[in-house]
C-alpha cells in the first residue's frame, strides 16, 4: 500500500519530473550521441543516481524529518549547495568536455580521471544531484513520507515515487537517435553548459537566501 | 520532368513576393484566423486565469479569477488565485474586508483585507489550500492581488 | 555579375526592373492612406521613400546586393532604437516595464520570444508571455503571422532582411578595416543551437520565456522589467554585459555578426526554415578557386571548407549576399532550389531580392520615417520627445 501510494504520487507528478529533469538529461544524451540502447544505460545510470538520492532522503526524512521540513533555512542551504555542485558538473562537462588537452593546470590529474571515468559516472552524478534537488513533487513526497514512522515504510514510499516518476522519463533514450552526428553532440554538450549556468544561479540564490 | 520541376520551382519562388505582400496587407485578418484556428491564448500564469465572479460593492468591484495551477502537462502543486479590486470612482475605499469563495462551493476560502493608510494587504486563510499573499500590484487606482495556493484536497 | 551593355540601356533596364518595387513601396510606405498634412511627417515620409527606392535601384543597377542591403539594414536597426526608446518614455515615462503593465498584457511581443514559446504552445496551446494575442502594440498574434509568412517565403533571410536587431551588430562589425580576432573555433558556431535547446527546455519547465527574462542583449536598447529586486538587477546586468560583448565589442574585433552567428537562439531556430525554403545560396564548383574569401567574409560563419566542397552554405545562411558580392570569380549565386546551379543566376537573384527587399523596405520604412520625424522634431523643438 505504501509503495502504491508513492507510485501513484510519482505517476501523477511525472510530467513535472520530466520537465524538471529533461533540461539536465536531454542535453547530456544529445552530447554523448550514442544509440538508444546505449542511452538506456545512461538513463539507467541517471535513474540509479536519482534512486540513490531519493533513498538518502528517505533515510534522512525518517531520521530528522522535523528538522528537514520545519527548519527551512537548512533545507534551502542543502538544496542550494547540491544545485551548485550539479551546475558546476554541467558547466565543466558542457564547455570543457571533449577537450583532452590539459594545459598543465593544477587539477589536471583529477580532471583527466573524471573524464576517463565519465562514460558511466556523469549520468549517475547528474541523477544523484537531481535526486537531492528541490522539485515540487519531491517536496510533496518528502512531506508525505515524513508521516511514516518506520524507515522501511519511508524507503518503500520513495521507491514507489521513484518508479512512478521514472515511467515518464522512459522515452528519453530515443533522444540518442538524434545524437549520432558530431555537430549534435557538440550542441548537446554546449546546451548542458548553458543549463548549468541557470542552475548555478538558482543554487547561489538558494544559498544567499539560506544565509539571510 | 526537369522542365516541370524548374517551372514549379520558379512559380514557388515568385509566390514569395505575393506571400510577403499578403502577410503585411492582411495582417489583422490572418492574425484573427490564426488565433481562432489554433486556439492559442496567453498562459493563465500571465493573465490570471478566467474571471469567475464579479462582486459589486458600493465603492468598488471585486473580480475573482479561477485558481491557476496550470502546468506544462497537467496541474502544478502550487498556484494562485487572482483577486482584483477596481474602484468605481476615483479611489478604492479606505478599508476593504471581504471573504472570498474562489471555488464557489458555498464556503468562504479566505478573508482578505486592505487598509489604504498602509496600502497593506492581510490574508486570513479559511481553507487549507490557501497559503500566503504572493503579489500585490498597483494597477491604476486599483489593486491586483495574487494569493498563493497549494493544490490538494480541501 | 557585370552587365556590359551601354550605360543608358543599363539605366533603363534597371529602372524598369525597379519600377514594380517603386510602386509597391509607394503603396506600402503610405499604407494606402492619403499623404499626411503635417509638414514634418510629410518630409519624413518623403525622405524615407526616396532613400529606400534609391537603395533598391542601386542594388539592381550595380548588381551588388550586400552593400545596399547592409546600409538599409543598419539604418533600420538604428532608427528602430531611436523610435522605440522615445516612444516608451512618452507612453510610460521610462524604458522599464512594470508588473502592472505585464499583468495587463501590455508587453510588446517580439520574434525573439518565439522559440521559447514552442513547447508549451505545442502541448497546451498557450503562449508563455505577458502580452496580448490581438490587442495593443505588437500583439503576439501579429508577430506570429509575420514570422510564419516570412519564414515560408524567405527562410532565414529574415535575419538579414527583417530583424530589427540584426543591423546593430552588423553596424558595429563594419567599423574598422581588419579583424583583430580572426579565428573563431568552429565549436562556438553551434552555441546558438545549444542556447535554443537550453532555453526551450528551461522555458517549458518554468513556464517563463527564459531568453527574454535572462539572456536577450537587446533589452538594453528596448525595454526590460523594472529593477526592483536583486533578481531584476542581475538580469539587467546580464543584458548590458551581453549587449556590450556580443553586439558591440566582438563584432568590432571579428568584423562578424557575433550575436546573430554565435548566440541568438531565434537565428538557430530560423535556420531550420532554410531546409524547406525555396531560395538558397550555391557555389559553382567549376568556377570556385578555393580562395576562401567567402569563408572569411561570411558574417554568420555559414561558410567553411566543408560547405565550399559541397557547393553550398550551411543551414545558418541568412542570404545577406556578402559572399555573392565578394567572390572574385562569380562562383557564388542566389539559387532557386530545383533549378540548375549557376544558370540564370541574375534571374534567381532578382526573384529573391524582390520579396526580401519588400520585407526590409516595409519594416524599415516605418522605423526610418518615425526616426526622421523624431530628428526633425529635435531640430525644430529641441526635444526628441513630443
Amino acid at each position: 500500500m505504501v509503495f502504491t501510494n508513492g507510485f501513484m504520487l510519482g505517476i501523477a507528478n511525472g510530467g513535472t519530473c520530466l520537465a524538471t529533469c529533461a533540461p539536465v538529461l536531454v542535453p547530456y544524451l544529445l552530447g554523448e550521441g550514442r544509440t538508444p540502447r546505449a542511452n538506456v544505460v545512461s538513463l539507467g545510470g541517471f535513474l540509479g543516481g536519482r534512486l540513490v538520492g531519493y533513498m538518502l532522503f528517505a533515510v534522512l526524512a525518517w531520521l530528522t524529518h522535523s528538522l528537514l521540513f520545519e527548519d527551512l533555512p537548512h533545507q534551502r542551504g542543502v538544496f542550494g549547495a547540491a544545485t551548485i555542485v550539479l551546475a558546476l558538473v554541467m558547466i565543466v562537462y558542457g564547455f570543457a568536455g571533449g577537450d583532452h588537452t590539459c594545459r598543465g593546470t593544477a587539477l589536471c590529474g583529477i580532471r583527466a580521471r573524471l573524464l576517463r571515468a565519465r562514460p558511466f559516472w556523469v549520468p549517475v552524478g547528474l541523477g544523484l544531484l537531481t535526486g537531492v534537488n528541490v522539485c515540487p513533487p519531491f517536496l510533496l513526497a518528502l512531506v508525505s513520507s515524513a508521516r511514516l514512522s518506520e524507515l522501511g515504510q519511508s524507503l518503500l514510499f520513495f521507491a514507489g515515487f521513484f518508479v512512478g516518476t521514472s515511467v515518464c522519463l522512459a522515452p528519453l533514450p530515443v533522444v540518442g537517435l538524434a545524437g549520432r552526428r558530431e555537430r549534435i553532440k557538440t550542441i548537446g554538450r554546449l546546451a548542458t553548459g548553458v543549463v548549468g549556468l541557470f542552475y548555478l544561479y538558482s543554487g547561489v540564490v538558494s544559498l544567499i537566501a539560506e544565509w539571510h | 520532368m526537369f522542365r516541370i520541376r524548374s517551372y514549379l520551382a520558379y512559380s514557388w519562388a515568385f509566390m514569395a513576393t505575393l506571400l510577403v505582400l499578403v502577410t503585411f496587407m492582411h495582417m489583422e485578418t490572418l492574425t484573427g484566423r490564426l488565433v481562432a484556428c489554433t486556439g492559442l491564448h496567453v498562459h493563465p500564469v500571465y493573465t490570471g486565469g478566467e474571471v469567475t465572479q464579479t462582486i459589486d460593492h458600493p465603492q468598488h468591484r471585486t473580480i475573482v479569477h479561477r485558481p491557476v495551477f496550470d502546468g506544462l502537462i497537467g496541474q502544478r502543486q502550487t498556484g494562485f488565485v487572482q483577486i482584483e479590486w477596481r474602484p468605481k470612482d476615483a479611489n478604492l475605499p479606505d478599508l476593504i474586508d471581504e471573504q472570498i469563495d474562489f471555488d464557489q462551493d458555498g464556503k468562504a476560502d479566505l478573508r482578505i483585507q486592505r487598509d489604504a493608510s498602509t496600502d497593506g494587504v492581510r490574508l486570513d486563510p479559511m481553507d487549507s489550500r490557501v497559503r500566503s499573499v504572493g503579489e500585490v500590484i498597483k494597477v491604476g487606482n486599483g489593486r491586483v492581488v495574487r494569493v498563493n495556493l497549494s493544490n490538494g484536497p480541501n | 555579375m557585370a552587365d556590359h551593355s551601354p550605360a543608358p540601356r543599363r539605366l533603363l533596364k534597371a529602372f524598369l526592373l525597379s519600377l514594380p518595387m517603386i510602386l509597391l513601396m509607394a503603396m506600402m510606405v503610405t499604407g494606402g492612406q492619403p499623404l499626411p498634412k503635417d509638414l514634418l511627417r510629410l518630409i519624413s515620409l518623403a525622405v524615407t521613400y526616396v532613400f529606400i527606392v534609391v537603395m533598391f535601384f542601386l542594388m539592381v543597377y550595380t548588381g551588388r546586393t550586400h552593400r545596399y542591403r547592409s546600409v538599409l539594414f543598419v539604418v533600420y536597426a538604428v532608427c528602430f532604437v531611436m523610435t522605440f526608446i522615445p516612444n516608451l518614455i512618452e507612453t510610460r515615462g521610462s524604458m522599464s516595464i512594470s508588473r502592472a503593465e505585464m499583468i495587463q498584457g501590455h508587453t510588446p511581443f517580439c520574434h525573439m520570444v518565439i522559440p521559447t514559446t514552442l513547447i508549451p504552445a505545442a502541448l497546451s496551446r498557450t503562449i508563455i508571455f505577458p502580452g496580448s494575442m490581438l490587442e495593443g502594440f505588437a500583439p503576439i498574434g501579429f508577430m506570429l503571422v509575420l514570422w510564419l509568412g516570412v519564414s515560408i517565403a524567405l527562410g532565414r533571410a529574415w535575419c538579414s532582411w527583417g530583424c530589427f536587431y540584426g543591423g546593430l551588430d552588423e553596424g558595429f562589425s563594419k567599423i574598422g578595416r581588419r579583424p583583430i580576432l580572426k579565428n573563431v573555433p568552429r565549436k562556438w558556431t553551434y552555441l546558438p543551437f545549444a542556447v535554443l535547446v537550453a532555453v526551450a527546455l528551461l522555458s517549458a519547465a518554468t513556464l517563463t520565456p527564459m531568453y527574454c527574462a535572462w539572456l536577450c542583449p537587446f533589452k538594453t536598447v528596448t525595454e526590460f522589467e523594472a529593477v526592483t529586486s536583486a533578481t531584476t538587477l542581475v538580469q539587467a546586468g546580464i543584458f548590458v554585459s551581453l549587449f556590450a560583448a556580443l553586439v558591440v565589442v566582438l563584432p568590432l574585433l571579428t568584423k562578424r555578426r557575433t550575436q546573430c552567428g554565435l548566440f541568438c537562439p531565434m537565428g538557430a531556430f530560423q535556420s531550420f526554415t532554410n531546409l524547406f525554403n525555396i531560395f538558397d545560396v550555391r557555389i559553382d564548383g567549376t568556377k570556385c578557386v578555393q580562395c576562401g574569401r567567402c569563408e572569411k567574409a561570411c558574417p554568420t560563419f555559414s561558410i567553411d571548407r566543408e560547405t565550399i566542397e559541397n557547393g553550398r552554405t550551411r543551414m545558418t545562411c541568412t542570404k545577406c549576399g556578402r559572399c555573392v558580392d565578394d567572390c572574385p570569380k562569380g562562383a557564388i549565386s542566389y539559387h532557386i532550389k530545383g533549378t540548375p546551379i549557376g544558370v540564370r543566376a541574375q534571374t534567381a537573384r532578382m526573384i529573391f531580392i524582390y520579396p526580401a527587399f519588400l520585407l526590409l523596405g516595409i519594416m524599415g520604412s516605418r522605423m526610418i520615417a518615425a526616426a526622421v520625424y523624431r530628428v526633425l522634431l529635435l531640430v525644430t523643438t529641441g526635444s526628441l520627445i513630443k
